[in-house]
Protein backbone atom coordinates (compact mmCIF):
# COMPACT_ATOMS: atom_id res chain seq x y z
CA UNK A 1 0.00 0.00 0.00
CA UNK A 2 1.33 3.41 -0.75
CA UNK A 3 0.79 6.68 1.04
CA UNK A 4 -2.18 8.74 0.00
CA UNK A 5 -0.14 11.80 -0.90
CA UNK A 6 -2.59 14.38 -2.09
CA UNK A 7 -2.42 18.06 -2.88
CA UNK A 8 -5.40 20.21 -2.09
CA UNK A 9 -6.09 23.22 -4.28
CA UNK A 10 -4.74 25.44 -1.49
CA UNK A 11 -1.48 23.49 -1.24
CA UNK A 12 -0.86 23.22 -4.99
CA UNK A 13 1.28 26.14 -6.20
CA UNK A 14 -0.80 28.84 -7.91
CA UNK A 15 -0.54 28.95 -11.69
CA UNK A 16 1.17 32.35 -11.44
CA UNK A 17 4.23 30.54 -10.03
CA UNK A 18 5.33 28.99 -13.34
CA UNK A 19 3.62 31.54 -15.58
CA UNK A 20 5.82 34.42 -14.39
CA UNK A 21 8.97 32.45 -15.27
CA UNK A 22 7.64 31.12 -18.58
CA UNK A 23 6.55 34.55 -19.80
CA UNK A 24 9.82 36.28 -18.87
CA UNK A 25 12.13 33.65 -20.39
CA UNK A 26 11.50 34.36 -24.13
CA UNK A 27 12.16 38.06 -23.48
CA UNK A 28 15.73 37.21 -22.46
CA UNK A 29 16.08 35.15 -25.61
CA UNK A 30 14.86 38.16 -27.56
CA UNK A 31 17.58 40.26 -25.85
CA UNK A 32 20.14 37.63 -26.97
CA UNK A 33 18.96 38.10 -30.57
CA UNK A 34 19.08 41.88 -30.12
CA UNK A 35 22.66 41.62 -28.86
CA UNK A 36 23.64 39.80 -32.06
CA UNK A 37 21.84 42.41 -34.16
CA UNK A 38 23.70 45.23 -32.41
CA UNK A 39 27.19 43.73 -32.08
CA UNK A 40 27.15 41.43 -35.14
CA UNK A 41 30.28 39.31 -35.61
CA UNK A 42 31.90 40.74 -32.42
CA UNK A 43 29.54 38.48 -30.46
CA UNK A 44 31.01 35.37 -32.08
CA UNK A 45 34.74 36.05 -32.02
CA UNK A 46 35.76 33.88 -29.08
CA UNK A 47 34.18 32.11 -26.10
CA UNK A 48 36.06 34.56 -23.83
CA UNK A 49 34.66 37.73 -25.43
CA UNK A 50 32.49 39.71 -22.93
CA UNK A 51 29.76 40.03 -25.59
CA UNK A 52 29.75 36.24 -26.09
CA UNK A 53 29.59 35.77 -22.32
CA UNK A 54 26.62 38.17 -22.13
CA UNK A 55 24.95 36.26 -24.98
CA UNK A 56 25.59 32.89 -23.33
CA UNK A 57 24.19 33.97 -19.97
CA UNK A 58 21.07 35.46 -21.54
CA UNK A 59 20.39 31.96 -22.86
CA UNK A 60 21.54 29.87 -19.87
CA UNK A 61 20.28 31.99 -16.98
CA UNK A 62 17.71 34.18 -18.71
CA UNK A 63 15.92 31.50 -20.69
CA UNK A 64 16.92 28.01 -19.56
CA UNK A 65 17.15 28.57 -15.81
CA UNK A 66 14.00 30.75 -15.76
CA UNK A 67 11.90 28.06 -17.45
CA UNK A 68 13.47 25.25 -15.45
CA UNK A 69 12.88 27.03 -12.10
CA UNK A 70 9.22 27.63 -12.92
CA UNK A 71 8.74 24.12 -14.24
CA UNK A 72 10.43 22.41 -11.27
CA UNK A 73 8.20 24.26 -8.78
CA UNK A 74 5.05 23.11 -10.58
CA UNK A 75 6.09 19.70 -11.87
CA UNK A 76 7.34 18.53 -8.46
CA UNK A 77 3.80 18.29 -7.03
CA UNK A 78 2.51 16.63 -10.21
CA UNK A 79 5.24 14.01 -10.54
CA UNK A 80 6.20 13.53 -6.90
CA UNK A 81 3.24 14.76 -4.83
CA UNK A 82 5.30 17.30 -2.85
CA UNK A 83 5.00 21.09 -3.08
CA UNK A 84 7.67 23.74 -2.54
CA UNK A 85 6.95 25.49 0.81
CA UNK A 86 5.47 29.01 0.46
CA UNK A 87 5.70 28.54 -3.30
CA UNK A 88 4.09 31.88 -4.17
CA UNK A 89 6.60 33.89 -2.13
CA UNK A 90 9.52 31.72 -3.18
CA UNK A 91 8.61 32.20 -6.84
CA UNK A 92 8.20 35.97 -6.40
CA UNK A 93 11.60 36.32 -4.71
CA UNK A 94 13.42 33.94 -7.09
CA UNK A 95 11.85 35.54 -10.16
CA UNK A 96 12.65 39.08 -9.07
CA UNK A 97 16.24 38.32 -8.06
CA UNK A 98 16.91 36.12 -11.09
CA UNK A 99 15.58 38.74 -13.51
CA UNK A 100 17.52 41.57 -11.85
CA UNK A 101 20.60 39.31 -11.63
CA UNK A 102 20.60 38.44 -15.33
CA UNK A 103 20.18 42.10 -16.32
CA UNK A 104 23.04 43.22 -14.06
CA UNK A 105 25.31 40.33 -15.14
CA UNK A 106 24.79 41.11 -18.82
CA UNK A 107 25.37 44.83 -18.13
CA UNK A 108 28.57 43.99 -16.24
CA UNK A 109 29.87 41.98 -19.22
CA UNK A 110 28.88 44.56 -21.81
CA UNK A 111 30.08 47.66 -19.98
CA UNK A 112 32.92 46.09 -17.90
CA UNK A 113 31.58 47.82 -14.82
CA UNK A 114 32.41 46.10 -11.51
CA UNK A 115 29.49 47.43 -9.40
CA UNK A 116 27.07 45.72 -11.84
CA UNK A 117 28.93 42.47 -11.24
CA UNK A 118 28.60 42.95 -7.47
CA UNK A 119 24.86 43.45 -7.86
CA UNK A 120 24.64 40.40 -10.15
CA UNK A 121 26.45 38.29 -7.55
CA UNK A 122 24.03 39.40 -4.84
CA UNK A 123 20.89 38.88 -6.94
CA UNK A 124 21.84 35.61 -8.64
CA UNK A 125 23.39 34.16 -5.49
CA UNK A 126 20.24 35.07 -3.54
CA UNK A 127 17.84 33.75 -6.21
CA UNK A 128 19.59 30.42 -6.61
CA UNK A 129 20.09 30.00 -2.85
CA UNK A 130 16.36 30.50 -2.15
CA UNK A 131 15.41 28.23 -5.05
CA UNK A 132 17.82 25.41 -4.17
CA UNK A 133 16.91 25.41 -0.47
CA UNK A 134 13.13 25.48 -1.01
CA UNK A 135 13.19 22.77 -3.71
CA UNK A 136 15.51 20.67 -1.51
CA UNK A 137 12.91 20.88 1.30
CA UNK A 138 10.15 19.73 -1.08
CA UNK A 139 12.32 16.87 -2.35
CA UNK A 140 13.19 15.86 1.22
CA UNK A 141 9.46 15.59 2.01
CA UNK A 142 8.71 13.14 -0.81
CA UNK A 143 7.48 9.94 0.81
CA UNK A 144 8.47 7.46 -1.91
CA UNK A 145 11.22 8.94 -4.10
CA UNK A 146 10.95 7.77 -7.72
CA UNK A 147 13.66 8.17 -10.36
CA UNK A 148 12.39 11.62 -11.35
CA UNK A 149 12.78 12.79 -7.75
CA UNK A 150 16.35 11.45 -7.75
CA UNK A 151 16.98 13.16 -11.11
CA UNK A 152 15.67 16.45 -9.71
CA UNK A 153 17.73 16.08 -6.52
CA UNK A 154 21.03 15.59 -8.36
CA UNK A 155 20.14 18.37 -10.82
CA UNK A 156 19.48 20.77 -7.94
CA UNK A 157 22.80 19.79 -6.33
CA UNK A 158 24.49 20.43 -9.69
CA UNK A 159 22.82 23.83 -9.91
CA UNK A 160 24.21 24.70 -6.47
CA UNK A 161 27.73 23.68 -7.60
CA UNK A 162 27.35 25.61 -10.90
CA UNK A 163 26.20 28.69 -8.97
CA UNK A 164 29.11 28.56 -6.50
CA UNK A 165 31.63 28.22 -9.37
CA UNK A 166 29.87 31.06 -11.18
CA UNK A 167 30.11 33.27 -8.08
CA UNK A 168 33.87 32.58 -7.90
CA UNK A 169 34.20 33.58 -11.55
CA UNK A 170 32.12 36.71 -10.98
CA UNK A 171 34.35 37.58 -8.00
CA UNK A 172 37.41 37.17 -10.24
CA UNK A 173 35.89 39.86 -12.48
CA UNK A 174 36.28 42.27 -9.55
CA UNK A 175 39.44 40.76 -8.00
CA UNK A 176 41.39 39.17 -10.91
CA UNK A 177 43.12 35.77 -10.50
CA UNK A 178 45.48 33.80 -12.77
CA UNK A 179 44.36 32.71 -16.27
CA UNK A 180 45.02 29.01 -15.52
CA UNK A 181 42.53 29.08 -12.63
CA UNK A 182 39.99 31.07 -14.67
CA UNK A 183 40.19 28.49 -17.47
CA UNK A 184 39.62 25.56 -15.10
CA UNK A 185 36.87 27.37 -13.20
CA UNK A 186 35.10 28.31 -16.44
CA UNK A 187 35.26 24.78 -17.85
CA UNK A 188 34.01 23.33 -14.55
CA UNK A 189 31.23 25.96 -14.30
CA UNK A 190 30.14 25.17 -17.87
CA UNK A 191 30.46 21.42 -17.36
CA UNK A 192 28.35 21.40 -14.18
CA UNK A 193 25.78 23.71 -15.75
CA UNK A 194 25.23 21.79 -18.96
CA UNK A 195 25.94 18.20 -17.84
CA UNK A 196 24.62 18.50 -14.29
CA UNK A 197 21.87 21.11 -13.99
CA UNK A 198 20.47 20.88 -17.54
CA UNK A 199 21.53 17.35 -18.52
CA UNK A 200 20.49 15.53 -15.35
CA UNK A 201 17.22 17.46 -14.99
CA UNK A 202 16.26 16.76 -18.61
CA UNK A 203 17.13 13.10 -18.08
CA UNK A 204 15.22 12.73 -14.79
CA UNK A 205 12.13 14.48 -16.12
CA UNK A 206 12.31 12.71 -19.51
CA UNK A 207 11.80 9.30 -17.88
CA UNK A 208 8.31 10.47 -16.89
CA UNK A 209 7.27 13.11 -19.39
CA UNK A 210 8.47 11.51 -22.65
CA UNK A 211 6.28 8.37 -22.22
CA UNK A 212 3.51 10.49 -20.61
CA UNK A 213 3.21 13.13 -23.35
CA UNK A 214 4.80 11.58 -26.42
CA UNK A 215 3.18 8.13 -26.13
CA UNK A 216 6.47 6.27 -26.27
CA UNK A 217 7.34 2.99 -24.53
CA UNK A 218 9.04 3.42 -21.14
CA UNK A 219 12.82 3.91 -21.01
CA UNK A 220 14.62 0.65 -20.08
CA UNK A 221 14.71 -0.08 -16.34
CA UNK A 222 18.52 -0.10 -16.04
CA UNK A 223 18.73 3.38 -17.54
CA UNK A 224 15.98 4.81 -15.38
CA UNK A 225 17.43 3.28 -12.23
CA UNK A 226 21.17 3.84 -12.62
CA UNK A 227 22.11 6.36 -15.30
CA UNK A 228 21.19 9.67 -13.60
CA UNK A 229 22.77 8.88 -10.23
CA UNK A 230 25.85 7.28 -11.84
CA UNK A 231 26.41 10.36 -13.99
CA UNK A 232 26.13 12.64 -10.97
CA UNK A 233 28.79 10.66 -9.11
CA UNK A 234 30.86 10.68 -12.32
CA UNK A 235 30.53 14.49 -12.48
CA UNK A 236 31.82 14.72 -8.89
CA UNK A 237 34.84 12.53 -9.75
CA UNK A 238 35.45 14.59 -12.89
CA UNK A 239 35.53 17.67 -10.66
CA UNK A 240 38.15 16.03 -8.40
CA UNK A 241 40.30 14.99 -11.40
CA UNK A 242 40.07 18.52 -12.83
CA UNK A 243 41.20 20.07 -9.53
CA UNK A 244 44.06 17.54 -9.31
CA UNK A 245 45.14 18.49 -12.83
CA UNK A 246 44.98 22.23 -12.06
CA UNK A 247 47.16 21.73 -9.00
CA UNK A 248 49.65 19.81 -11.14
CA UNK A 249 49.04 16.49 -9.35
CA UNK A 250 47.68 14.56 -12.35
CA UNK A 251 47.98 14.57 -16.12
CA UNK A 252 44.99 16.21 -17.91
CA UNK A 253 44.50 12.88 -19.69
CA UNK A 254 42.80 11.42 -16.60
CA UNK A 255 40.05 14.06 -16.59
CA UNK A 256 39.68 13.80 -20.40
CA UNK A 257 39.33 9.99 -20.34
CA UNK A 258 36.85 10.20 -17.48
CA UNK A 259 34.87 12.84 -19.37
CA UNK A 260 34.74 10.51 -22.38
CA UNK A 261 33.06 7.83 -20.23
CA UNK A 262 30.55 10.39 -18.96
CA UNK A 263 29.80 11.68 -22.44
CA UNK A 264 29.09 8.11 -23.56
CA UNK A 265 26.48 7.94 -20.77
CA UNK A 266 24.77 11.10 -22.07
CA UNK A 267 24.97 9.77 -25.62
CA UNK A 268 23.26 6.54 -24.59
CA UNK A 269 20.40 8.65 -23.19
CA UNK A 270 20.14 10.62 -26.46
CA UNK A 271 20.11 7.46 -28.55
CA UNK A 272 17.58 5.77 -26.29
CA UNK A 273 15.30 8.83 -26.50
CA UNK A 274 15.42 8.71 -30.30
CA UNK A 275 14.74 4.97 -30.14
CA UNK A 276 11.67 5.19 -27.84
CA UNK A 277 10.35 8.09 -29.93
CA UNK A 278 10.69 5.93 -33.04
CA UNK A 279 8.62 3.23 -31.33
CA UNK A 280 5.86 5.58 -30.10
CA UNK A 281 2.34 4.17 -30.07
CA UNK A 282 0.40 7.09 -31.55
CA UNK A 283 2.08 8.38 -34.67
CA UNK A 284 0.41 11.78 -34.67
CA UNK A 285 2.49 14.83 -35.63
CA UNK A 286 3.87 16.42 -32.48
CA UNK A 287 5.98 19.57 -32.38
CA UNK A 288 7.53 18.75 -28.98
CA UNK A 289 8.83 15.51 -30.42
CA UNK A 290 10.55 17.45 -33.22
CA UNK A 291 12.18 19.83 -30.72
CA UNK A 292 13.44 16.83 -28.73
CA UNK A 293 14.83 15.15 -31.84
CA UNK A 294 16.82 18.25 -32.73
CA UNK A 295 18.05 18.32 -29.12
CA UNK A 296 19.25 14.73 -29.22
CA UNK A 297 20.94 15.08 -32.64
CA UNK A 298 22.65 18.28 -31.44
CA UNK A 299 24.02 16.36 -28.47
CA UNK A 300 25.50 13.84 -30.90
CA UNK A 301 26.94 16.62 -33.06
CA UNK A 302 28.54 18.14 -29.94
CA UNK A 303 30.13 14.77 -29.18
CA UNK A 304 31.65 14.60 -32.68
CA UNK A 305 33.03 18.15 -32.32
CA UNK A 306 34.55 17.31 -28.96
CA UNK A 307 35.86 13.81 -29.64
CA UNK A 308 37.52 14.69 -32.97
CA UNK A 309 38.54 18.10 -31.65
CA UNK A 310 41.98 18.34 -33.35
CA UNK A 311 40.47 17.33 -36.70
CA UNK A 312 37.64 19.87 -36.52
CA UNK A 313 40.04 22.46 -35.12
CA UNK A 314 42.11 22.15 -38.31
CA UNK A 315 39.07 22.21 -40.57
CA UNK A 316 37.14 25.16 -39.12
CA UNK A 317 39.64 26.70 -36.66
CA UNK A 318 39.85 26.12 -32.90
CA UNK A 319 37.81 29.17 -31.81
CA UNK A 320 35.04 28.30 -34.29
CA UNK A 321 35.05 24.68 -33.08
CA UNK A 322 34.67 25.74 -29.44
CA UNK A 323 31.88 28.19 -30.32
CA UNK A 324 30.10 25.56 -32.38
CA UNK A 325 30.48 23.02 -29.57
CA UNK A 326 28.90 25.49 -27.11
CA UNK A 327 26.20 26.33 -29.65
CA UNK A 328 25.33 22.65 -30.17
CA UNK A 329 25.03 22.08 -26.41
CA UNK A 330 23.27 25.31 -25.40
CA UNK A 331 21.13 26.20 -28.39
CA UNK A 332 20.90 22.86 -30.19
CA UNK A 333 20.35 20.62 -27.19
CA UNK A 334 19.21 22.59 -24.13
CA UNK A 335 17.23 25.36 -25.84
CA UNK A 336 15.45 22.94 -28.20
CA UNK A 337 14.44 20.52 -25.45
CA UNK A 338 13.26 23.21 -23.03
CA UNK A 339 11.42 25.15 -25.78
CA UNK A 340 9.70 21.92 -26.84
CA UNK A 341 8.72 21.03 -23.29
CA UNK A 342 7.10 24.45 -22.81
CA UNK A 343 4.54 23.42 -25.44
CA UNK A 344 3.47 20.51 -23.23
CA UNK A 345 4.01 21.84 -19.72
CA UNK A 346 2.13 25.14 -20.08
CA UNK A 347 -1.05 23.68 -21.66
CA UNK A 348 -0.98 20.75 -19.22
CA UNK A 349 -0.68 23.00 -16.17
CA UNK A 350 -3.42 25.29 -17.52
CA UNK A 351 -5.72 22.31 -18.05
CA UNK A 352 -4.88 20.87 -14.62
CA UNK A 353 -5.48 24.11 -12.69
CA UNK A 354 -8.74 24.87 -14.46
CA UNK A 355 -10.05 21.32 -14.08
CA UNK A 356 -9.07 21.35 -10.41
CA UNK A 357 -10.69 24.72 -9.76
CA UNK A 358 -13.81 23.83 -11.71
CA UNK A 359 -14.30 20.62 -9.72
CA UNK A 360 -13.60 22.32 -6.37
CA UNK A 361 -16.09 25.14 -7.02
CA UNK A 362 -18.67 23.69 -9.38
CA UNK A 363 -18.27 19.91 -9.63
CA UNK A 364 -17.14 17.86 -12.62
CA UNK A 365 -18.31 18.84 -16.09
CA UNK A 366 -20.04 22.13 -15.18
CA UNK A 367 -17.54 24.13 -17.23
CA UNK A 368 -16.00 22.55 -20.31
CA UNK A 369 -12.23 22.74 -19.99
CA UNK A 370 -10.51 22.88 -23.40
CA UNK A 371 -8.06 20.12 -24.26
CA UNK A 372 -4.32 20.84 -24.33
CA UNK A 373 -4.20 21.54 -28.08
CA UNK A 374 -6.88 24.21 -27.72
CA UNK A 375 -4.69 26.13 -25.25
CA UNK A 376 -1.78 26.20 -27.68
CA UNK A 377 -2.65 25.42 -31.31
CA UNK A 378 -0.18 23.21 -33.20
CA UNK A 379 -0.11 25.60 -36.15
CA UNK A 380 1.54 28.40 -34.16
CA UNK A 381 3.91 26.04 -32.37
CA UNK A 382 5.03 24.61 -35.74
CA UNK A 383 5.74 28.10 -37.08
CA UNK A 384 7.93 28.83 -34.09
CA UNK A 385 9.66 25.46 -34.54
CA UNK A 386 10.55 26.40 -38.11
CA UNK A 387 12.02 29.72 -36.91
CA UNK A 388 14.00 27.89 -34.23
CA UNK A 389 15.33 25.48 -36.85
CA UNK A 390 16.29 28.40 -39.09
CA UNK A 391 18.11 30.05 -36.15
CA UNK A 392 20.09 26.84 -35.52
CA UNK A 393 21.15 26.59 -39.16
CA UNK A 394 22.15 30.25 -39.14
CA UNK A 395 24.12 29.64 -35.94
CA UNK A 396 26.31 27.07 -37.70
CA UNK A 397 26.82 29.44 -40.64
CA UNK A 398 27.45 32.43 -38.35
CA UNK A 399 30.22 30.57 -36.50
CA UNK A 400 31.87 29.77 -39.85
CA UNK A 401 31.27 33.18 -41.46
CA UNK A 402 30.44 35.64 -38.63
CA UNK A 403 30.60 38.77 -40.78
CA UNK A 404 27.83 37.56 -43.07
CA UNK A 405 25.53 35.54 -40.83
CA UNK A 406 25.70 37.04 -37.28
CA UNK A 407 22.96 39.61 -37.86
CA UNK A 408 20.61 37.27 -39.75
CA UNK A 409 21.10 34.88 -36.81
CA UNK A 410 20.15 37.67 -34.39
CA UNK A 411 17.08 38.43 -36.46
CA UNK A 412 16.01 34.74 -36.50
CA UNK A 413 16.44 34.47 -32.70
CA UNK A 414 14.38 37.65 -32.19
CA UNK A 415 11.61 36.34 -34.45
CA UNK A 416 11.58 32.89 -32.84
CA UNK A 417 11.50 34.26 -29.28
CA UNK A 418 8.76 36.78 -30.10
CA UNK A 419 6.57 34.08 -31.61
CA UNK A 420 7.23 31.85 -28.61
CA UNK A 421 6.19 34.70 -26.30
CA UNK A 422 3.08 35.34 -28.40
CA UNK A 423 2.12 31.64 -28.25
CA UNK A 424 2.59 31.49 -24.49
CA UNK A 425 0.64 34.72 -23.92
CA UNK A 426 -2.22 33.33 -26.02
CA UNK A 427 -2.39 30.23 -23.83
CA UNK A 428 -2.31 32.35 -20.67
CA UNK A 429 -5.12 34.59 -21.98
CA UNK A 430 -7.20 31.48 -22.76
CA UNK A 431 -6.53 30.24 -19.24
CA UNK A 432 -7.64 33.55 -17.73
CA UNK A 433 -10.85 33.66 -19.78
CA UNK A 434 -11.94 30.20 -18.67
CA UNK A 435 -10.85 30.91 -15.12
CA UNK A 436 -13.07 34.00 -14.98
CA UNK A 437 -15.95 31.93 -16.45
CA UNK A 438 -15.54 29.49 -13.55
CA UNK A 439 -15.49 32.41 -11.06
CA UNK A 440 -18.64 33.90 -12.58
CA UNK A 441 -20.53 30.60 -12.41
CA UNK A 442 -19.34 30.02 -8.85
CA UNK A 443 -20.48 33.54 -7.80
CA UNK A 444 -23.83 33.00 -9.52
CA UNK A 445 -24.25 29.72 -7.62
CA UNK A 446 -23.43 31.45 -4.32
CA UNK A 447 -25.91 34.25 -5.03
CA UNK A 448 -28.59 31.68 -5.87
CA UNK A 449 -27.89 29.84 -2.62
CA UNK A 450 -28.12 33.06 -0.58
CA UNK A 451 -31.37 34.04 -2.37
CA UNK A 452 -32.79 30.57 -1.76
CA UNK A 453 -31.88 30.75 1.95
CA UNK A 454 -33.48 34.23 2.28
CA UNK A 455 -36.60 32.95 0.55
CA UNK A 456 -36.75 29.98 2.93
CA UNK A 457 -36.31 32.28 5.96
CA UNK A 458 -39.08 34.49 4.59
CA UNK A 459 -41.39 31.53 4.20
CA UNK A 460 -40.61 30.32 7.74
CA UNK A 461 -41.29 33.83 9.08
CA UNK A 462 -44.66 33.97 7.29
CA UNK A 463 -45.74 30.54 8.54
CA UNK A 464 -44.69 31.47 12.10
CA UNK B 1 -20.21 -3.68 -8.33
CA UNK B 2 -16.64 -3.41 -9.61
CA UNK B 3 -15.99 -1.35 -12.75
CA UNK B 4 -12.60 -1.56 -14.42
CA UNK B 5 -10.69 1.01 -16.42
CA UNK B 6 -7.24 0.70 -17.98
CA UNK B 7 -5.58 4.03 -18.72
CA UNK B 8 -2.04 2.75 -19.33
CA UNK B 9 -0.18 4.41 -22.15
CA UNK B 10 -2.68 7.19 -22.71
CA UNK B 11 -1.11 10.65 -23.14
CA UNK B 12 -1.61 13.15 -20.31
CA UNK B 13 -4.17 14.36 -19.37
CA UNK B 14 -6.41 11.67 -20.95
CA UNK B 15 -6.06 9.23 -18.01
CA UNK B 16 -7.36 11.90 -15.60
CA UNK B 17 -10.16 12.91 -17.95
CA UNK B 18 -11.29 9.30 -18.37
CA UNK B 19 -11.16 8.54 -14.63
CA UNK B 20 -13.02 11.73 -13.67
CA UNK B 21 -15.65 10.94 -16.30
CA UNK B 22 -16.00 7.29 -15.29
CA UNK B 23 -16.51 7.94 -11.57
CA UNK B 24 -19.54 10.13 -12.27
CA UNK B 25 -21.53 7.00 -13.11
CA UNK B 26 -20.80 5.23 -9.80
CA UNK B 27 -23.87 4.35 -7.70
CA UNK B 28 -24.25 2.97 -4.19
CA UNK B 29 -22.10 -0.14 -3.76
CA UNK B 30 -20.07 0.59 -6.92
CA UNK B 31 -16.38 1.30 -7.17
CA UNK B 32 -13.91 1.90 -9.98
CA UNK B 33 -10.68 -0.06 -10.25
CA UNK B 34 -8.17 1.76 -12.44
CA UNK B 35 -5.02 0.18 -13.87
CA UNK B 36 -2.31 2.80 -14.43
CA UNK B 37 1.40 2.69 -15.24
CA UNK B 38 2.28 5.72 -13.03
CA UNK B 39 0.94 7.23 -9.84
CA UNK B 40 -1.50 10.03 -10.76
CA UNK B 41 -0.73 12.49 -7.93
CA UNK B 42 -2.72 15.44 -9.38
CA UNK B 43 -5.85 13.31 -9.68
CA UNK B 44 -6.21 12.65 -5.96
CA UNK B 45 -7.20 16.12 -4.82
CA UNK B 46 -9.66 16.44 -7.72
CA UNK B 47 -11.32 13.19 -6.63
CA UNK B 48 -11.56 14.40 -3.02
CA UNK B 49 -12.99 17.76 -4.11
CA UNK B 50 -15.53 15.97 -6.28
CA UNK B 51 -16.77 13.81 -3.36
CA UNK B 52 -14.81 10.59 -3.88
CA UNK B 53 -12.37 8.56 -1.80
CA UNK B 54 -9.48 6.62 -3.28
CA UNK B 55 -6.93 3.98 -2.35
CA UNK B 56 -3.81 3.26 -4.39
CA UNK B 57 -1.78 0.08 -4.27
CA UNK B 58 1.44 -0.79 -6.02
CA UNK B 59 0.63 -3.90 -7.98
CA UNK B 60 -1.24 -5.46 -10.83
CA UNK B 61 0.32 -6.01 -14.25
CA UNK B 62 0.56 -2.28 -14.94
CA UNK B 63 2.25 -1.00 -11.77
CA UNK B 64 -0.51 0.86 -9.93
CA UNK B 65 -4.12 0.05 -9.06
CA UNK B 66 -6.35 2.94 -7.98
CA UNK B 67 -9.71 2.23 -6.33
CA UNK B 68 -12.29 5.03 -6.33
CA UNK B 69 -15.69 5.20 -4.63
CA UNK B 70 -18.20 7.80 -3.43
CA UNK B 71 -17.13 9.27 -0.09
CA UNK B 72 -20.60 8.75 1.48
CA UNK B 73 -20.85 5.11 0.43
CA UNK B 74 -19.82 2.71 3.23
CA UNK B 75 -20.96 -0.32 1.24
CA UNK B 76 -18.51 0.47 -1.58
CA UNK B 77 -15.71 1.00 0.92
CA UNK B 78 -16.18 -2.55 2.21
CA UNK B 79 -16.20 -3.87 -1.35
CA UNK B 80 -12.95 -2.00 -2.05
CA UNK B 81 -11.34 -3.49 1.09
CA UNK B 82 -12.30 -6.96 -0.09
CA UNK B 83 -10.96 -6.32 -3.59
CA UNK B 84 -7.65 -5.01 -2.21
CA UNK B 85 -7.36 -8.07 0.05
CA UNK B 86 -7.80 -10.28 -3.02
CA UNK B 87 -5.11 -8.30 -4.89
CA UNK B 88 -2.69 -8.66 -1.99
CA UNK B 89 -3.13 -12.43 -1.75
Amino acid sequence: MIGQASLSLDQAPPISVPFRFFLTAPLFLFCAGLLLLVYGSDALVSRWSPITLALTHLITLGFLTSVMCGAVMQILPVLAGSAVPASLWVSRIVHLLLTAGVISLVSAFLFSFSPWMGLAMFCLGGALFVFVVSVAIALWRVKIPNETVIGMSVAIASLAITAVLGLFLAASFIWPIGYGYIHTLTDSHMGWGIMGWVGLLVMGVAYQVVPMFQMTPEYPGWMVKYLTRTLFVACLLWGVLTIAHTLGLLSPLWAECWLLLMVLGYLSFAMMTLDVQKRRRRRLPDVTLKFWRIGMFSQMAAFLLWFWGPFWGEVIGEQARLLLLGGCLLAGFALSVINGMLYKILPFLSWFHLQHRSIALLGFGRVKIPNMKEFLPDRLAKQQYMLHLLALMLLVMAVLAPDIFSRPLGFAICASSLLLEFNLVQAVVRYRNINSEISKKSNANEEMTVAEMSRMRGMNGTSA
Amino acid sequence: MEYRLNVCGLPAPEPMEQILGAVQGLKEGDFLKVSHNREPFPLYSMLNDDGFFYRTIVGGKTGFLIFVWRSDDAKSELAVEASIARENQ
